[in-house]
């Protein structure tokens, strides 16, 4: 800015310090003068000089407003005070029933003394930890002092009492660990790989009963974990220092537990960057302390750099490697450290699991097997297991051919409806397992289809087997072709998919007259009208003639849902409602019918927050459908020129901790949606800098893009739309950037 | 007022201290995360001197360098902030800050580049005002202590903060 803008300005002329300490003194003066007075005074002081007289008279008025203004310090020194209040050395001083013999140690929150009961009851030897800084530091303090409270096992240290001294300091009395450290331990006691291996896992088991409970450790280190050495409890794990522990349940996002340090050598990347604590957190310092157990070497530190290009050191788990042999394990601790959330066990157990089948010798969940390895590994549930996995191991046929002759050998077989609930849910077990695109879940659930096919082909008269068919046709359908979800464009094949599970709704609604109570007849309804309804939405993507049938689908669907008598409607048929009503909002936004939009989503609202429940609680649908219903009221503002409403709207949608909450690929491709959507606001900013900035969340925003295109390189949409963004950079001009934002419904909707 | 020598070497541990944790609080993934002065001091306060005992004088400097480090980080992160609403794969930050969970820093409502750009010129007419402001307003000391350390009556504190104060507030509205 310039200066002559910025200056004081007084009349045309700038204000110099002499000019300036002149109006000092005489607004100085003026205030010392009673207020009745006041203004006469100034006048006839100031007569000759018109500019200074205005000048001290605008700064009385501002004196008289400015009441509050600045008034109210930033609380630096009452800050300082209480940080730098000392707690005195308790050393022979009685707390309670205890008296404090020694100093043991000191820690970066407080020290910690021996104390022995002097009450006469019984002898008793106890740790005290006190705080010494107050504060924000004693909010954590009376966390750790709750969470040991509420936690009872016998691998985690004791609470006995706790209480605070006269200073003001809280202080907590704990069982006293006569045990050392876990790496001393390894080392002291030379322990094999095998000792090794059957130490963590029971490490893993502790702190997996402790994620039981609701609580993340956060700062999981030797340091924190004792091995009693010696005495008839000799080997047994305890485990200390919940000082920043997090309850999982209360509210995780509080400054405190996001203002904590964190041992750089054993944090999980996620915790570099300081996100809300997670299991997985803990996964990976377990990780490491197995890394280090096992190599026997020290830690050194590697530079590493995150998504966003910021770095950070973290431990060298390569070099811990060349110092482990058995290859095994290697996977393991590659897998317990992977850098991505998803890419880690998903738990202590899961990880203790791998632990105990590496001791068992058997096969481990970390082998660099391929996907195949986790299919066959869950296939193991089926029958004839062998079968298959003989074929797989002596030809070099493909997976497909070889479920297939496997089918062929049990198509004449009646099967049981429990083993096609089982497959179902072995199905979805696998997927969570491991991180797949869609043509990855195509493949799989495709085996689990022709199964169900021939079950129900078997089975004519099952109304289960009908459902879970259907269902695995729906989700076929969406990862097909339906536009919301992450799929692999092929609009033709969602459609057959839909349409199958439709017949087998009405077949459904046929036999159930007799056989099944009304409830399920009225589900078979509602779920016929949604698939059409999801037909017709396909139909808009498909192609222009298409696309007008579409709309009037969607529309006459729409009404028949307003004469149904849809009374008291089950969780998950409220659900299948919901997606409809918000697909209509969203899809009117494309041929401008905003009121209609606005509509159908006060019907949604009401719907949605009916019987909302706590955010946390929500099913993994009902937060998308929370999350869909924010975009399309963001877009909506968006495209009616409300760019703080739709920024406001936008801001709405919660972002989950880890990819792996983001569901069947839906939540994904929304939040690119609203990225990019943020990424284009730029060219309603008016002003340059702000335009400028919004240039830069457009390069954010691609680069994210790009990168899930990469991953998921089987969906045509996002090659599509990371195609249209990097054009429009490459021109690195606004004019290039403008041509990918130019036509908001090309990226506030999925793209045709 | 003029920061003893041998305060330089505080002044360069403290400054990015506080910027390497503003940092921090800015890159914060989730939406509604400002800077919150408070926990930011006492991290970095933690950090620089909890193992070394400062004497009251010597905590007074510490006190108006804090002050001085925490005007420039609040600037810069406002400044960012404003850039960069959100980055990367980060959600909004909301526009206002929502005073860090307690009521008490209020007054953060305040624009802090307009304030500094009105400190800004306000250095060039009557630097003392400035010093005043800091020590007063960011730092949180009292007119006695501010008098102390400028070693200037009390009463020309006095006169100096109720000048500066509706100066700025009036450059501020304009």
């Amino acid at each position: 800015m310039d200066d002559g803008q910025s200056m004081a300005i007084q009349g045309d002329k700038k204000i110099d310090t002499t000019t300036f300490a002149q109006i000092e003194e005489y607004f100085s003066s003026a205030l010392a003068i009673d207020e009745n007075k006041r203004m006469k005074w100034l006048e006839k002081a100031l007569q000759h000089d018109a500019s200074l007289l205005r000048e001290v008279h605008s700064l009385l008025l501002a004196h008289h407003e400015s009441d509050t203004f600045l008034t109210t310090p930033l609380p630096l020194k009452k800050t300082i005070d209480e940080v730098t209040q000392r707690c005195p050395d308790l050393t022979g001083r009685r707390l309670g029933v205890y008296e404090v013999t020694h100093k043991i140690a000191r820690g970066g929150m407080g020290r910690i003394y021996s104390a022995k009961r002097i009450d006469g009851e019984y002898e008793q030897v106890v740790a005290i930890k006190v705080v010494e800084v107050a504060n924000i530091n004693i909010e954590l303090f009376l966390k750790e002092r709750q969470l040991l409270a509420d936690i009872h096992h016998p691998n985690i240290v004791t609470l006995l009492d706790g209480g605070t001294l006269e200073e003001g300091f809280p202080y907590l009395v704990m069982e006293l660990v006569d045990g050392i450290a876990i790496d001393e331990y390894v080392s002291a006691h030379h322990l094999s790989s095998e000792e090794i291996v059957k130490l963590c896992s029971d490490l893993c088991q502790v702190v997996d009963d402790a994620h039981q409970q609701g609580i993340i450790h956060c700062d999981l280190k030797p340091d924190n974990i004792l091995v009693i050495s010696k005495g008839s409890r000799q080997g047994t794990l305890k485990l200390l220092d919940f000082g920043i522990a997090q309850s999982i349940s209360a509210s995780n996002a509080t400054p405190i537990s996001k203002s904590i340090g964190i041992t750089p050598e054993y944090a999980s990347p996620q915790r570099h960057q300081r996100t809300v604590p997670h299991n997985s957190d803990d996964v990976f310092s377990l990780g490491v302390i197995f890394g280090q157990l096992l190599s026997d070497q020290p830690l050194s530190l590697i530079q590493k750099t995150d998504a966003v290009k910021k770095s950070y050191r973290t431990a060298d788990i390569n070099a811990l490697i060349k110092h482990i042999d058995n290859k095994e394990l290697v996977q393991i601790l590659r897998k317990a450290t992977a850098d991505k959330r998803h890419g880690r066990y998903a738990s202590a157990k899961a990880f203790q699991a791998d632990l105990d089948n590496w001791l068992d010798e058997k096969p481990i969940s970390a082998a660099q097997g391929g996907w195949w390895y986790f299919y066959s590994k869950y296939i193991y549930r089926y029958r004839n297991i062998l079968f298959i996995i003989s074929i797989f191991v002596l030809g070099s046929v493909t997976l497909g051919q070889v479920v297939g002759q496997y089918f062929e050998k049990q198509e004449s077989e009646v099967l049981r409806q429990e083993d096609a609930v089982e497959a179902v849910d072995d199905l979805d077990r696998l997927l969570s397992t491991i991180p797949h695109t869609p043509s990855l879940e195509k493949e799989v659930t495709i085996l689990i289809v022709s199964r169900l096919k021939n079950w129900e082909k078997v089975n004519p008269d099952n109304p289960t087997l009908k459902k879970l068919y259907a269902e695995i046709l729906i989700r076929m359908a969406n990862i097909s072709g339906h536009p919301y979800y992450l799929n692999l464009g092929n609009i033709a094949d969602a459609r057959s998919y839909y349409e199958t599970a439709l017949s087998l709704y009405e077949k459904l609604e046929g036999i159930e007259e007799t056989q099944l109570e009304s409830s399920i007849q009225k589900s078979a309804k509602i779920n016929q009208i949604f698939i059409r309804h999801r037909l017709a939405e396909l139909s808009i993507y498909n192609d222009a003639s298409s696309a007008t049938k579409g709309w009037k689908a969607m529309r006459s669907i729409r009404e028949e849902l307003n004469n149904e008598n849809f009374i008291s409607l089950s969780r998950k048929q409220q659900i299948l409602i919901l997606n409809m009503l918000l697909a209509g909002a969203y899809e009117s936004l494309r041929v401008k019918a905003y009121e209609e939009s606005w509509d159908l989503l006060a019907k949604a609202r009401k719907i949605m927050f009916e019987e909302d429940v706590n955010p946390t609680n929500r099913s993994a649908e009902s937060q998308y459908l929370h999350a869909f219903y924010y975009e399309i009221k963001g877009h909506l503002y968006f495209l009616e020129g409300n760019v703080n409403a739709a920024l406001s709207e936008y801001s709405k949608i919660v972002r989950p901790n880890s990819d792996d909450d983001l569901g069947a690929g839906r939540y994904q491709y929304l939040l690119i949606r609203v990225d990019s959507a943020s990424a284009c606001m730029g060219f309603q900013q008016k002003s340059p800098l702000m335009k400028a900035q919004h240039f830069k969340y457009f390069d954010y925003a691609r680069i994210k893009l790009e990168s899930l295109a990469n991953e998921y390189h089987d969906v045509p949409a996002l090659m599509y739309q990371s195609q249209r963004m990097n054009i429009s950079h490459d021109v690195r001009t606004a004019t290039g950037k403008d041509k990918f934002c130019a036509d908001p419904i090309k990226f506030l909707l999925p793209a045709m | 007022m003029e920061f003893s020598k041998n305060n330089s070497a505080l002044l360069q541990s403290v400054y990015p201290e506080l910027k390497r944790l503003a940092s921090i609080y800015m890159s914060r993934e989730r939406a509604g995360h400002t800077l919150c002065p408070t926990a930011l001091v006492n991290e970095a306060y933690l950090k620089l001197c909890s193992s070394q005992d400062i004497e009251s004088k010597d905590k007074q400097h510490f006190l108006a360098i804090c002050g001085r480090c925490l005007r420039q980080v609040l600037v810069e992160h406002s400044r960012v902030k404003n850039a960069l609403k959100r980055g990367g794969d980060r959600t909004f930050m909301t526009l206002h800050e929502d005073a860090c969970g307690d009521n008490k820093s209020s007054d953060l409502d305040i624009d802090i580049i307009a304030l500094e750009e009105s400190l800004k010129q306000l250095e060039r007419l009557d630097a003392v005002q400035v010093r005043v402001v800091e020590l007063r307003f960011f730092s949180g000391m009292t007119i006695e202590e501010i008098a102390n350390v400028l070693d200037l009556s009390e009463s020309t504190i006095k006169r100096k903060w109720t000048m500066a104060k509706a100066w700025l507030y009036k450059e501020i509205k304009k």
